[in-house]
């Protein structure tokens, strides 16, 4: 509608016609957007249907290359290979495990923090930049020391030790994302709930919680994807089935007996669907939880 | 039940200095009133004594205790804000527990009696009907009853409300303003009430202190403040509308005030004795309320000096009607019944016995 209105207002140009006019109804005009948006939405599905479309053609075909879709006909040769070959079930465990509760672990500690950063200025102006600049930072950089640190403590190759490692990479993601629901509660309600014979805590649990639910759950979502889609620290930390997450595990398994793309997609299809179940529940909470920081400040 | 101190407190936030040495004392089950234009710190008066601010200088005492450093909830006070601070994510009826249920009153009171509490006081507010509510679906003024009615739930060692009925409508003001009191006195629970209503403050108040830009200008009775006001600003503030201050010229006998025609009114002996004692050589200023000064026809013998009308408003039985001489405004409280005519020429008297003298150097008043 804003859209429309916007080009009403220009009638008084358009009545001119000057090539202004002319390159903004091209590039502008309601067909020439819908095109571009197909481009876009083709551009990100294409790999996709690529995948599914793959995971279900005939091996052969899949090495002499050729169409997207299945030329020869349709099996299911792959998924049932897959199963077969690759552990997916134990590196699905595996994934829920560490993304669900290096999740839990990093909320822990970033609702706090946030909270206490923001209120009571922990951490002065030095721990605020700290936290972003650990975000910024490419992770390679620091794989060598954690992996020091992580086989330190002896939790290498175990799921503690990866999900430890995914917790405090996603603090500073989860903290970021909680920032600005906590900015929205007025003092005030605070102020309040000290008055009325709270503690501090008591006060973070009983009444700031509550309201920045929305946010704290939007950044677990992330969190979890963050989480199940790590392949670096993954790949450092993990070395057999019993530690492996899915993205490792299907790169690993998969090359040990030649490049099966068939095999490769159909895993990675199976490892995809449940984030995506995830993401499709949690999709309304999600947005609303990223588009926050850019409309309220 | 608790006795409130403030001792040489003063905060100041960056430059603006909110409360400058400030030394209160509310008695135990006192009801104190703050009086003060917005900005005068009234707020931080409070946010002090409930623990919010900590003064940059001076210390608060609850009791005997020094609590000038000790967390709000700590305190075992209640308060009531401007702003409401009602809990959205709960219901009218969760806001009224929520204090009952802090942890540290977990013993204090049981279930039942906690529903019990919360029902008495939902009565007593008008809010019974509204316990299902959410705060986003409450008018102001149940908002503020509501905010009220979580400060009452409780029996702390002080009440602090700040401005708790600023949002009502005239007549539910005017009833909660004598519940409070009732209320009050009931349970003799000292009060701290903050209101920059000067009828409030008068009509509530056991003690009134009137603040002005972080200075305490003047505690005393409602009676002191009104009658006994210390100087031009505690006189001029308190009065509806305000008194009327004029530069005279003091002659001994009577006083020659200053303005485009000047006009002689006489002064009372009593006061000409205590002038001669008190005044000194300073510059005087005669103050006289509104409702001290009389319209006669033009040119009436009583008259002290004649004016203009240049204004009548009309509040019901009584109205405001201003005068100007020149460009001197002077405001007469009359009544309704004897209103002159728009921009005809009145005469006015002034009812001398009632004049306040101020020394118009210092603004203190005199005698």
């Amino acid at each position: 509608m804003a859209a429309e209105n916007h080009f009403d207002d220009l009638s008084e140009k358009a009545a001119r016609k000057d090539l202004g006019y002319y390159l903004r109804a091209i590039f502008f005009g309601r067909p020439a957007r819908l095109v571009v948006l197909l481009l876009f939405i083709a551009l990100i599905l294409i790999p996709v249907i690529f995948v599914i479309s793959t995971s279900f053609k005939i091996p052969l075909e899949i090495r002499l290359g050729g169409s997207i879709f299945p030329q020869q006909g349709v099996v299911t040769i792959n998924w049932t290979n897959a199963f077969e070959n690759v552990p997916l079930f134990k590196f699905l465990t595996n994934s829920t495990f560490v993304a669900v509760v290096s999740t839990i672990l990093a909320l822990l500690v970033a609702v706090p923090a946030t909270y206490s950063i923001i209120r009571f200025k922990t951490g002065g102006w030095f721990l605020p930049s700290w936290i972003l600049g650990t975000y910024v930072m490419p992770p390679i950089v620091v794989s060598v020391p954690i992996f020091a640190l992580v086989k330190a403590v002896g939790l290498q190759d175990q799921l503690m030790g990866i999900t430890l490692v995914h917790a405090m990479a996603n603090i500073p993601i989860a903290v970021w994302l909680i920032d600005s629901y906590v900015r929205t509660i007025p003092r005030e309600l605070e102020h309040a709930a000290w008055i009325d014979g709270y503690s501090k805590f008591d006060t973070l649990l009983k009444v700031v919680l509550p309201l920045i639910r929305p946010g704290v759950m939007a950044a677990g979502v992330i969190c979890m994807i963050l989480s199940w889609n790590e392949f670096l620290f993954a790949l450092i930390l993990t070395y057999s089935v019993r530690s492996n997450t899915f993205p490792i595990g299907i790169s690993r398994f998969i090359g040990e007996h030649g490049m099966q793309f068939g095999e490769m997609s159909a895993a990675a299809l199976a490892g995809m669907i449940p984030i995506y179940i995830l993401v499709f529940f949690t999709s309304r909470s999600l947005v609303e939880g990223l588009t926050r920081g850019g409309v309220k400040g | 039940m608790a006795k409130l101190v403030l001792r040489n407190v003063t905060k100041t936030f960056g430059k603006t200095v909110a409360l400058k040495d400030v030394n209160l004392t509310v008695k135990d089950g006192e009801f104190f009133v703050l009086l003060g234009a917005s900005g005068a710190g009234k707020s931080t008066t409070i946010n002090v004594i409930a623990g919010l601010e900590i003064p940059d200088q001076g210390q608060v005492f609850i009791d005997e205790g020094d609590v000038t450093h000790a967390f709000p909830q700590d305190r075992n006070i209640a308060a009531a804000f401007e702003s409401y601070a009602l809990y959205p994510h709960f219901t009218v009826f969760q806001n009224l527990m929520f204090p009952l249920e802090a942890p540290r009153r977990k013993r204090t009171y049981t279930k039942e009696s906690r529903v019990e509490r919360v029902k008495e006081v939902a009565e007593l507010l008008g809010i019974s009907e509204l316990m299902d509510r959410y705060p986003r679906e409450l008018s102001g003024g149940q908002k503020q009853r509501v905010a009220l009615g979580r400060t009452l739930v409780r029996r702390p060692k002080a009440y602090l409300l700040d401005e708790p009925i600023a949002h009502l409508d005239a007549k539910l003001r005017h009833r909660m303003r004598s519940e409070l009191k009732k209320i009050q006195q009931t349970l003799g629970i000292t009060t701290l009430y903050a209101t920059p209503d000067q009828l409030e403050a008068l009509s509530m108040g056991d003690t009134v202190a009137v603040l002005n830009q972080g200075v305490v200008e003047q505690i005393g009775t409602p009676d002191d403040i009104y009658y006994r006001p210390v100087n031009q600003y505690v006189a001029s503030f308190v009065g509806d509308p305000p008194m009327n201050i004029f530069n005279v010229d003091y002659q001994g006998k009577e006083a020659v005030v200053e303005c485009d025609t000047p006009y002689r009114v006489p002064i009372l002996p009593a006061d000409q004795s205590m002038l001669a004692e008190k005044m000194g050589s300073c510059q005087l200023r005669i103050g006289v309320r509104p409702k001290d000064i009389r319209i006669v026809p033009a040119g009436d013998p009583q008259a002290h000096t004649n004016a203009e009308v240049h204004l009548i408003d009309t509040l019901g039985q009584t109205s405001i009607v201003v005068t100007k001489i020149k460009n001197t405004e002077i405001r007469v409280k009359i009544d309704s019944d004897f209103l002159p005519k728009l921009h005809s020429t009145v005469g006015l008297v002034f009812d001398n016995e009632r004049f306040y003298y101020f020394d118009a150097g210092t603004q203190l008043r005199i005698g």
